[in-house]
């Protein structure tokens, strides 16, 4: 965990919109998506995903409400609202043009290298 | 995949959740994480007390992340509520709009009915706010700005105060400390622009060099005036012209600067243009604007400068920052007193003080300002009785819907959120009473300052800002009180009761209030047609008054000829010509020159009555003495009370006459014969004395009102004294056509001739009638628009009333009652409130009557006529009002009602 980069602000909301993007999950289910897909973990707490959560619901970009898991558990479920779902595709759009454009600059060759 | 339940809360609008309930809900959320995430843990395989550390460990900061978590929570739950609540305002507008226009007949009348009341308040606000509430436009700063007024004492009559003063008393008041500035004004003059057929009247005003900046005045183009300009003694001859006048005059050109502007005999270079409806500190118009010491150089007196005994100016202070009202009042106190002190009639108790600046709060005459805050109390009544009458619709409405309503409730819909229904109906309603309401107070706000408030500068669009505020006010309160009334009534909806008999049963609280409700508009109606009463009896006895000249038929024409250049034998050439002219003209009985003129210009006369020490001192002053041609009296209408007229007999070199007025014949020769005495009209005895020839009626001099004033008359051929001819032509009928060729005559006297100025006197009067055609013409207008929605709401009730008890009337002709009684019973409620209503609204208007009393004329607030009147006009038109209904209910057949049933 001591390796992982530490994440760019504004970049967990980013990655929880797209988590959601598939369909609702509740808190733990996005953070274990999040960790199977960046192979460990986030670099981030938990507690700072769950606030990002809050503050995406009070933004209107998600929307939550109670449900129960397969262990018959009672979870807080989230999904996407429309806007939330078109937050995504810009937000998406620009991250890609940013991340390029930082790698083109990256793979340089840099004279006093 | 769990799509449907999505929404859920939101649809059936579950209670949102406290703060308890949400600090719970993110502790279960916390506690949820923690448990998986050590199951999984656990599944991966650590011991059960090593996973739940790691879990709390991933997690962070626990304390830190509940707070801000229930902060974004809290945040949230407002934003939904805010939400939630617009929501269902939109759900509540749609239906109200559904509901209103489901009953188009209902809306339209309900609309109009307060169209009627907001409008009635926009237009009187709108005039009360230019009078009486906004500072002049353009002044920067007005409450620093004051205007400045003089007290003096005069022997025997007490304290006089008046913002007319001279230039020498406005020059001592330079060196007041407090005041960051002082400057000074003249009244609006009419003068002629250029000559000839082409020439145009004016209004000229003069303002000292310091009376723009001081304001705070920006111009519109090129700039005021420079200090050198306004120099003594005769400073520089240039001029300003009001943004109106550029327009009118120059088409709006800017090079009108440099353009010279010919005034009287002077020629003025314009050097600048004043920002639109720019009008000084008074309410009046001005063309063109003069330095002062320019102006009372040449139309005063070139010795202005130290005539302390004249007053022709305004002055107005700007306060230093901070400096206080009473200490600068002192210090120009002071400073007046400083500057009197080598006066022989100098007041040792005269006082400086300082009033506001806006218009019609400064000193002087204000009464229309203050009819016009009356009628805005008037239209607040007018609205009020709207209201009642709305409310009354209202609650026949709801008492219809109350099955409705009684489903509603039963459904689970709670009160407060049909109230708040009820509410936004009403307050849609109000807003298209609102809207109707301005655009009927444009087209009547502009009809009133044009017929009623016409020398008032108006200044722009009669609904502006403030006018928009108050109209939205007074629909938003209109809206709240019409509303509750119904919305009070759901309190007493029985629901079984209520849904089982449908709209017929009803309970007997509304009806109660309805008659209520209807007696306070029948008072408050009784109350308005009592004050229209008082002001069209004010009005009539005012205009019935004996003046000494038949305002109507008589036409005064004035040609400034000495300010044009004229000397006095030319002068009298052109009005010998005019009045040959003049005569010949058709329409014209007769015609006649003089000195003086009625209403506008008068002249203190020497009379030395042999044996008599002094002549009496009168409030009025005086004597006054006029110059008159024969026809002089039989021009005005003026009685010869005895002895005879002049006649072309009494020429210059012929034995000197004189003619006295009945006041001056009472007062010099008590029980005894004027005519035959030989008088002194000069105080050299080189001059021969002049005979008393005739006595005749007074004329009034200035005012409608006056305390008797001494008058004498002696032949023109004989006059002695300023040359300032005028004509006056009296028509066979009205005066109104005569004014066109009188001009063109005069025109045609001669190539240079200014701008003659042709007004009835009945024209020159009006100003002073105008407080009682304002109160007259609206008080009428209001009083009698109350009054119809007052009618239209008894006529309502009768209607409903028979409609309501149908049922119990067939039953009673079935058992036998006849016509009258069925009819008796009918109307008995309507009669009770309408009596009630007269009652009280009599009564009410003999208390208020007190407080209009000084605006009345001639007329005692209790006037027995008028209430006599109102009360026969009240009740014969609620009688005519009934007739439907109690037809109606006298052809109520026993059968039909019974069937209904």
């Amino acid at each position: 965990m001591s390796d992982a980069l530490p994440l760019l602000k504004g970049t967990l909301d980013l990655l929880v919109l797209k988590t959601l993007s598939w369909g609702a999950m509740h808190g733990f289910g996005i953070a274990s998506w999040l960790e199977d897909r960046s192979g460990g973990t986030l670099g981030v707490d938990d507690s700072a995903l769950y606030q990002a959560l809050h503050r995406l619901e009070a933004r209107g970009l998600v929307e939550a409400e109670w449900g129960v898991t397969g262990n018959s558990r009672r979870a807080r479920y989230y999904r996407l609202t429309t806007v939330g779902r078109q937050r995504l595709r810009a937000e998406t759009a620009t991250w890609l043009r940013y991340t390029q454009s930082v790698t083109h600059i990256l793979s340089l060759h840099g004279r006093s290298a | 995949m769990r799509d449907e339940r999505w929404g859920f809360r939101r649809g059936f609008r579950l209670p949102r959740r406290g703060p308890r309930a949400l600090a719970d809900e993110i502790e279960e959320e916390i506690l949820t994480h923690l448990a998986m995430r050590t199951e999984r843990l656990v599944a991966q395989g650590l011991s059960e007390g090593a996973a739940r550390e790691e879990a709390l460990r991933r997690f962070g900061d626990m304390d830190d992340a509940r707070q801000r978590l229930r902060a974004t929570a809290r945040e949230r739950e407002a934003h939904m509520r805010r939400r939630e609540w617009l929501e269902s305002l939109r759900h509540d507008l749609t239906y109200a709009a559904r509901q209103l226009r489901r009953a188009p007949g209902f809306t339209v009348a309900v609309a109009l009915t307060l169209a009627l009341g907001i409008g009635a308040n926009a237009v009187m606000f709108g005039v009360v706010d230019r009078l009486l509430l906004s500072p002049p436009p353009h002044v920067r700063d007005a409450d620093q700005v004051s205007r400045v007024q003089l007290s003096r004492t005069w022997r025997g009559m007490g304290e006089f105060t008046s913002p007319i003063t001279g230039y020498a008393n406005y020059r001592d008041l330079a060196v007041v400390r407090s005041f960051a500035g002082v400057a000074a004004f003249g009244f609006p003059m009419e003068m002629s622009l250029g000559r000839g057929r082409e020439a145009l009247p004016v209004r000229v005003a003069s303002a000292s060099a310091g009376f723009f900046p001081l304001l705070g005045v920006k111009p519109r183009l090129g700039r005021f005036f420079l200090a050198g300009e306004d120099g003594e003694p005769q400073g520089m001859p240039v001029a300003v012209v009001s943004e109106e006048f550029w327009r009118r005059h120059f088409g709006a050109d800017p090079g009108a600067l440099g353009t010279q502007l010919p005034l009287g005999d002077a020629s003025f270079t314009v050097v600048g243009v004043a920002p639109r409806n720019f009008t000084g500190v008074d309410l009046r118009a001005v063309d063109i604007w003069v330095p002062v010491t320019t102006a009372s150089y040449i139309w005063m007196q070139p010795g202005y400068a130290t005539d302390r005994g004249s007053s022709w100016l305004q002055v107005v202070a700007r306060l230093r920052l901070g400096a206080d009202p009473a200490l600068a009042a002192t210090e120009a106190t002071l400073a007046h007193r400083r500057g009197n002190a080598a006066e022989s009639n100098k007041d040792p108790n005269a006082r400086v003080s300082l009033s506001s600046v806006i218009a019609a709060r400064g000193p002087g005459e204000h009464t229309e300002a203050r009819v016009a805050a009356w009628l805005l109390g008037v239209a607040a009544i007018v609205l009020l009785i709207a209201c009642a009458n709305v409310a009354t619709m209202l609650l026949t409405r709801a008492l219809r819907r109350r099955q409705e309503i009684a489903v509603r409730l039963a459904l689970g819909v709670s009160r407060a959120r049909l109230v708040r229904q009820l509410l936004v109906e009403s307050l849609l309603l109000a807003t298209l009473g609102a809207v109707a309401a301005l655009v009927a107070a444009t087209w009547g706000g502009a009809l009133v300052r044009a017929t009623l408030l016409p020398d008032v500068g108006w200044s722009g669009s009669p609904v502006d800002a403030r006018v928009l505020a108050v109209t939205a006010i007074a629909a938003l309160a209109t809206g709240l009180i019409v509303g509750a009334v119904p919305a009070l009534q759901t309190r007493g909806i029985d629901l079984a009761s209520a849904i089982k008999s449908g709209a017929r049963g009803e309970a007997r609280q509304p009806w109660r209030l309805r008659s209520v409700l209807l007696t306070a508009q029948v008072a408050l109606s009784v109350a308005l047609l009592v004050g229209a009463g008082l002001f069209v009896r004010s009005l009539r006895k005012a205009e019935g008054l004996r003046l000494g000249f038949d305002a109507r038929r008589v036409t005064l024409a004035e040609v400034s000829l000495h300010q044009a250049g004229y000397d006095p034998e030319r002068q009298d050439a052109f009005w010998r010509n005019a009045l040959e002219r003049v005569r010949r003209l058709p329409g014209v009985e007769s015609a006649a020159l003089t000195i003086a003129t009625p209403v506008r210009f008068s002249l203190a006369g020497t009379f030395i009555v042999p044996g008599l020490d002094s002549l009496p001192q009168l409030t009025t002053g005086g004597p006054y003495k006029n110059g008159v041609s024969p026809s002089y009296f039989a021009t005005l209408g003026a009685r010869m009370a005895h002895g005879r007229p002049f006649t072309e007999a009494d020429t210059r070199t012929a034995a000197r006459v004189v003619i006295v007025n009945e006041t001056m014949a009472r007062l010099l020769w008590p029980g005894r014969e004027p005519l035959g005495t030989c008088v002194r009209l000069a105080r050299a005895d080189s001059i021969p004395c002049a005979t008393v020839v005739g006595v005749v009626e007074d004329v009034r001099r200035q005012q409608l009102r006056e305390e008797p004033t001494m008058q004498f008359y002696v032949p023109l051929a004989q006059w002695r004294g300023p040359h300032s001819t005028s004509l006056l032509v009296r028509a066979r009928g009205d005066a109104g056509g005569l004014a066109v060729p009188v001009r063109r005559e005069l025109q045609a006297l001669a190539p240079d001739v200014p701008f003659p100025r042709v007004t009835s006197l009945a024209e020159l009067l009006d100003p002073q009638l105008r407080p009682w055609r304002l109160g007259a013409t609206m008080f009428t207008l209001f009083g009698a628009l109350a009054f119809l929605v007052a009618v239209v709401g008894l006529a309502g009730l009768l209607a409903y009333t028979v409609a309501q008890r149908g049922y119990e009337i067939g039953v009673r002709v079935a058992l036998g009652a006849r016509s009258p009684d069925v009819v008796r019973l009918v109307l008995a409620r309507g009669a009770v409130a309408t009596a009630a209503g007269l009652a009280v609204g009599l009564a009410a208007a003999l208390l208020a009557g007190r407080l209009v009393r000084g605006l009345l004329f001639d007329v005692t607030p209790a006037d027995p006529i008028v209430f006599a009147a109102v009360a026969g006009v009240v009740v014969f038109v609620a009688a005519v009002a009934a007739l439907p209904a109690a037809r109606r209910a006298a052809r109520v057949s026993p059968m039909i009602a019974l069937r209904a049933e």
